[in-house]
């Protein structure tokens, strides 16, 4: 075992270097400049004999051209370009962005077969992830798979690339001239995607090889929000409403509606802006204005970020996807979600105040950002965090990437103390619901979501499929 | 931009890179006139190129391509079988065969790229491993990447560049074509080196856009013109290092008749392969012990070889249109021995083991046979599989082997001079004595037992590494703490001690004949017998002799066991060779020739009826489903529908063509309103039956064809009530 340990930690260097080696030459070497030098060398090789055939003469002149290549690369001046990118701060995973660069040219010369790349960081896996981490049903790959675990490095590069760029048509540009070329940006997962900048390839005079200018344009990054689906019926309470005193959830409620009532003594505690200031000079006691009792309900979304390992990331993913949709399927409801609790983190939104209005999003990045973790201590964490906040909250929805006791009792405990929970977990396979709790399979998730009928109230949970 | 290509910065796309129009047409009609197959070549370009003009194509499924490429493959095996088993030609023959035909081979797969709808191949088609591994991670469950593709284009120009490398050879030079003077620049230029050039060029200016042609132009003339160099370069560097490298490379398998490099100072024991190399029967005359295959003049660090003028080969006579190839006219000599050999040729040019004094070479197939001026046979084998009888007899001195010349054959190398002289002064042999006297004093001079010589296989003494000009190995073979080594030390002693007392000697390498085979009545000549010895010139004789002065137990030394798999090869190598003879002779000559060719073109035939059994079930497939198929025009014209428009346009009035079916019925049905619940689900599905790549299901079309049907009847009744009123 810890020969297989050692194995692959040297494997890791093996393949983490031979990728940016590998990264490297492909930026400086065109598509048409691997074949020139694989032929090249093909035909070098063919042509050892230099009596019995002319690969030599073939060779000679591929050669040639090879080093007046590299020559013409060396010699030609680069252009002094200058580009802005009009990028959005947010895109979405799986939703392709457009967005414009405008580049100008600042040097003299006029140049011709200029392509504009988005050239994304590409994060490599950390040496804990390769060594750790195992690709999803590795056990079941051969024992040379398994020994040299090349296809996890590729699933782990793979898991770990948020999107990918394009490469634009090639254009000139002359002295000053400035021009608008669309890029195109594919985000593959959430996550906050670093971007390296913009680079120019500058091509040889036969175009083997090129050279990759960077230009700098300020931009620094992109965060990808998570993949969101639609939801189906979904019915909160939003806005304030008048007290309903048969309802238990009404204890909880807070704020002061504008229909004044009455005027009563002053008991500590009353806001400073609610005395009555000329009856309690008339009285000469504190008085203050009652104003008529209103209920808010408060919800929340907890997301568990508790991933164990046989289980996939996928299965968190699609967690976060579905939380996210809540975040956004409530926003366009009017409603308002007040608490998000990610791990043992708890965020609360709707204190008022100016950013209120921008709950959602900021939501929407902490979602964009939230990675899985192994340890079940994550799971006590959030338990702890919503249990603080219960006798606030009027109802939570509650994203588990797995059914299990603990979580079982978590949501038995949030019930005893009159929240309203509305359960939703990713499944590997279609489950019937249990009370309350809605199983979306890994695969079908958005299907299911848009089939669930969803009815939150205070001190009213319903859903049906 | 008009096309998204992703994940750029993380792989090469290999679909987008396609060569030019008519780039491969005109390299493959270049292929046809440099290989002699002009006519060829101009078909294959033709039926290539001719997708630019036609806009037939074929659905190709990755399925197809994977067929069309296993057709390829079937063609490579027979190919290689036809030739290594029919042809009998040896490995390097094979590999001139596959250069010359690999683009007629590849055509099948480059074909189906060119007229298939899309324009690239599935990398994965070309490795078997892959695809293994994908339906093994298609039954695991694993998700399942796009195959990466690639236009196979430029990688079949590649091929095409090879091939044309492989068979120019005999390309004119520019001078003789244009009638220009060889010695100046461009008369000395290949035709073909202009000729890839251009094709170059035409190859990277497409790659290029056109206001950059300018400065691409200037710098591939640069390239050309150095590579031009750069190839003379190339060719004066392999005449270096095959000097310095290639017997090595090549081992002791073979020998070469301008060079032998021997084993000394090349440390540890000297491995010599067991595999047999000849067999050869004795027929007449006296058994020889030694049959030499090569003789060299002149030593020199470690390697003996031929002067220029001894070098150079001259063609040996052959009787026309027989396979007698005479070096001594036989009506002038009386023969002295026969003996016939077999066994097969490493290379192009294989150096013949032969007898003393050969006179004549018999029953040679071969292009050519030559001798160089020292006696050393080369002939060009028609076939790897060699048989041929040797006579010997009393030639003239000069007709095989040249009469001693001083110059060379008394030359003594400056390094080995001094200990050579040492040891021939201690032999003291006088200044009268005859030459056989003199022979005879360095053979007691290595026999007695007091001069403490034996034979070794394990080579000691100055190590390689110690290597230098200034080593001299006999030297310090010759000295009383060496006097260890194998024949080529005693060889190489016996020769220089031997013009040291003024007998002109040569170097000989050749076999040892000492193992003889019970059962097929031969002995059989294998790396292990392989010995040097020395060649002396009797003054008084007009002759050469052999002397030998290797102790006479080396041969018990060499001789180990063999393993049971060197007798199992020996024995395949037997009956192989056998075989390969047998059915040469003159009378099975045509039915065995004509036997592979027969099993080669049924195994064709099977591949390529299961190809298009393959590509009919696969295009079948592909129709019903609408993803594409060679009658993807025709699907939906079975729709029930067109038999109901012509009534329909019978009733009423035709559609017009510029009017959609949808537009026409709507105003059909305002004229017949009763017709109002039936033909708009018609007609939409039609449409859906017609143009909806989901199709539609089978209840649906029965519903739709039932429908049909009774609007039919409805249109009949309506027209019999017509009438009866």
């Amino acid at each position: 075992m810890k020969v297989r340990f050692h194995l692959t930690s040297v494997l890791y260097t093996f393949y983490s270097r031979g990728e940016r080696v590998s990264q490297g030459l492909r930026r400086r070497v065109t598509e048409a400049g691997w074949f020139m030098i694989v032929t090249t060398f093909v035909i070098g090789l063919s042509g050892i004999d230099t009596q019995w055939s002319l690969h030599h003469q073939i060779f000679a002149v591929m050669l040639m051209v090879l080093l007046m290549a590299v020559l013409g690369l060396l010699v030609s001046r680069r252009p002094q370009l200058v580009a802005r990118r009009q990028c959005p701060r947010f895109a979405t995973a799986g939703v392709d962005l457009r967005y414009p660069v405008t580049v100008t040219h600042r040097g003299r010369r006029s140049y011709h077969g200029l392509r504009l790349r988005e050239w994304l960081a590409d994060v490599l896996p950390t040496r804990a992830e390769f060594v750790q981490r195992a690709e999803p049903r590795e056990r079941e790959r051969n024992i040379f798979d398994r020994t040299f675990v090349y296809y996890r490095w590729m699933w782990l590069l793979e898991t770990k690339r948020l999107a990918s760029g394009t490469t634009s048509d090639a254009f000139t540009l002359k002295s000053g001239e400035s021009i608008r070329i669309m890029m195109q940006l594919r985000p593959h997962r959430r996550g906050l995607l670093p971007l390296r900048g913009l680079r120019v390839l500058h091509q040889d005079p036969f175009g083997l090889f090129q050279r990759a200018l960077q230009i700098k344009d300020g931009q620094e990054c992109i965060l990808i929000l998570p993949k969101r689906y639609p939801l189906g019926k979904l019915e909160l309470a939003g806005r304030r409403q008048l007290d309903d005193p048969g309802t238990g959830a009404a204890a909880s409620s807070t704020g002061h509606s504008d229909e004044f009532v009455g005027l009563r003594d002053y008991r500590p505690g009353d806001p400073r802006r609610h005395i009555h200031w000329r009856s309690w000079a008339r009285l000469n006691r504190p008085v203050v204005k009652e104003y008529e009792e209103e209920f808010f309900p408060r919800y929340a979304l907890a997301l568990d970020t508790v991933l164990s390992v046989d289980h996939d990331l996928e299965f968190f993913e699609e967690a976060v996807s579905v939380a996210a949709s809540f975040v956004s399927g409530v926003e366009t409801r009017e409603a308002v979600l007040d608490f998000l609790f990610v791990a043992g983190q708890a965020y609360c939104f709707s204190m008022g105040g100016p950013g209120a209005s921008r709950a959602s999003e900021k939501m929407l990045e902490v979602l964009a950002t939230v990675e899985p973790t192994p340890d079940p201590e994550s799971l006590r964490a959030l338990k702890i965090s919503i249990m603080r906040r219960a006798a606030s909250l009027s109802a939570a929805i509650l994203v588990f990437t797995e059914w299990s006791d603990e979580r079982e009792a978590m949501v038995q405990e949030l019930r005893a103390r009159n929240v309203q929970c509305f359960v939703l977990v990713i499944s590997a396979e279609r489950r019937q619901p249990l009370a309350d709790v809605h199983f979306l399979p890994l695969g079908e998730v958005g299907e299911a979501l848009a089939s669930l009928q969803v009815r939150l109230q205070p001190g009213a949970a319903r859903f049906t499929a | 931009m008009s096309r998204v290509d992703w994940n750029k910065q993380y792989q090469l796309d290999w679909a987008k890179l396609k060569p030019p129009p008519y780039l491969l047409g005109a390299t493959l009609v270049l292929w046809g006139i440099l290989s002699g197959h002009s006519l060829l070549g101009l078909s294959v370009a033709l039926m290539l190129e001719c997708h630019h003009w036609v806009r037939w194509r074929w659905a190709f499924t990755d399925q197809d391509y994977i067929r069309v490429w296993n057709l390829c493959v079937a063609l490579f095996l027979i190919v290689a079988v036809f030739q290594v088993v029919g042809q009998e030609l040896g490995r390097w023959q094979v590999t001139r065969v596959f250069q010359l035909w690999m683009p007629i081979l590849l055509f099948p797969m480059i074909w189906a790229q060119q007229f298939g709808r899309g324009d690239a191949v599935p990398l994965i088609t070309f490795s078997l491993v892959a695809r293994r591994k994908r339906l093994y991670d298609k039954r695991a469950g694993r998700e399942l990447h796009a195959p990466r593709r690639a236009n196979l284009g430029y990688f079949y120009f590649a091929v095409l560049l090879l091939s044309i490398g492989a068979v120019g050879r005999k390309a004119p030079s520019m001078g003789t074509l244009l009638d220009l003077s060889t010695r100046s620049g461009f008369g000395s230029v290949s035709t073909v080196y202009v000729a890839v050039t251009l094709l170059l060029a035409w190859a990277l200016f497409a790659l290029i856009p056109r206001r950059g042609w300018l400065i691409a132009c200037v710098f591939l003339l640069l390239a050309s013109y150095m590579g031009h160099h750069v190839h003379f370069g190339l060719r004066m560097l392999h005449g270096i290092v095959e000097a310095k490298t290639l017997e090595w490379i090549t081992g002791r398998s073979s020998a070469d008749a301008k060079r032998s490099r021997t084993e000394f100072g090349e440390v540890g024991e000297l491995k010599l392969s067991p595999k047999v190399f000849w067999r050869a029967k004795h027929i007449e005359g006296t058994r020889p012990t030694l049959l030499p295959e090569a003789v060299y003049q002149r030593y020199r660090s470690r390697i003996w070889m031929n002067p220029r003028g001894y070098a150079r080969s001259a063609p040996v006579f052959r009787v026309e249109n027989q396979n007698q190839w005479e070096i001594a006219n036989l009506a002038d000599v009386d023969t002295t021995g026969v003996m016939a050999l077999r066994g097969y040729a490493t290379g192009r040019v294989q150096v013949l083991p032969r007898l003393d004094d050969t006179a004549l070479v018999f029953d040679l197939e071969a292009h050519q046979l030559r001798k160089n001026g020292v006696g050393t046979l080369t002939a060009e084998p028609s076939f790897s599989s060699i048989k041929y009888t040797v006579y010997s007899g009393d030639i003239i001195p000069g007709q095989l082997e040249a009469p001693a010349d001083t110059r060379n054959d008394w030359h003594i190398d400056g390094l080995e001079m001094p200990k050579i002289r040492e040891a021939t002064e201690a032999l003291e042999v006088p200044s009268t004595a005859s030459t056989r006297g003199r022979i005879q004093a360095v053979e007691r001079f290595f026999a007695d037992p007091v001069n403490g010589f034996r034979y070794t296989k394990y080579l000691s003494g100055v190590g390689v590494n110690d290597l230098n000009s200034e080593v001299s190995h006999i030297g310090w073979f010759l000295d009383p703490k060496g006097r260890a080594g194998h024949c080529e030390y005693y060889a190489t002693a016996t020769v220089l001690m031997l013009r040291a007392l003024r007998v002109p000697t040569r170097y000989v390498v050749g076999y040892a004949v000492q193992e003889y085979d019970p059962e097929s009545e031969e002995f059989v000549l294998r790396g292990t017998h392989r010995h040097a010895w020395a060649r002396a010139w009797i003054e008084e004789e007009n002759r050469w002799i052999n002397v030998d002065t290797t102790p006479a137990d080396w041969l018990a030394i060499e001789q180990r066991p063999l393993s049971p798999v060197q007798r199992f090869l020996d024995k395949w190598d037997y009956w192989m060779l056998s075989w390969n003879l047998w059915r040469r002779d003159d009378n099975k000559g045509l039915l065995w020739t004509l036997l592979p060719l027969l099993l080669a073109g049924g195994l064709l035939i099977v591949v390529v009826l299961r190809l298009f059994r393959g590509l009919r079930q696969s295009q079948r497939e592909i129709s019903p489903s609408g993803e594409g198929g060679a009658d993807l025009d025709l699907l939906g014209m079975d729709s029930a529908w067109f038999g109901l428009e012509k009534a329909l346009a019978d009733r009423h009035w035709p559609r017009p063509p510029n009017q959609s079916v949808a537009a026409w019925c709507r105003q059909l049905v305002t004229v017949e309103p009763a017709w109002k619940p039936s033909l708009p689900f018609i007609v939409e599905t039609h449409y859906r039956y017609r143009f909806d790549p989901a199709g539609v299901r089978e209840e649906e079309l029965r519903e739709f064809e039932s429908a049909v049907a009774t609007f039919h009847e409805k249109l009949a009744a309506d027209a019999a009530a017509a009438k009866m009123a």
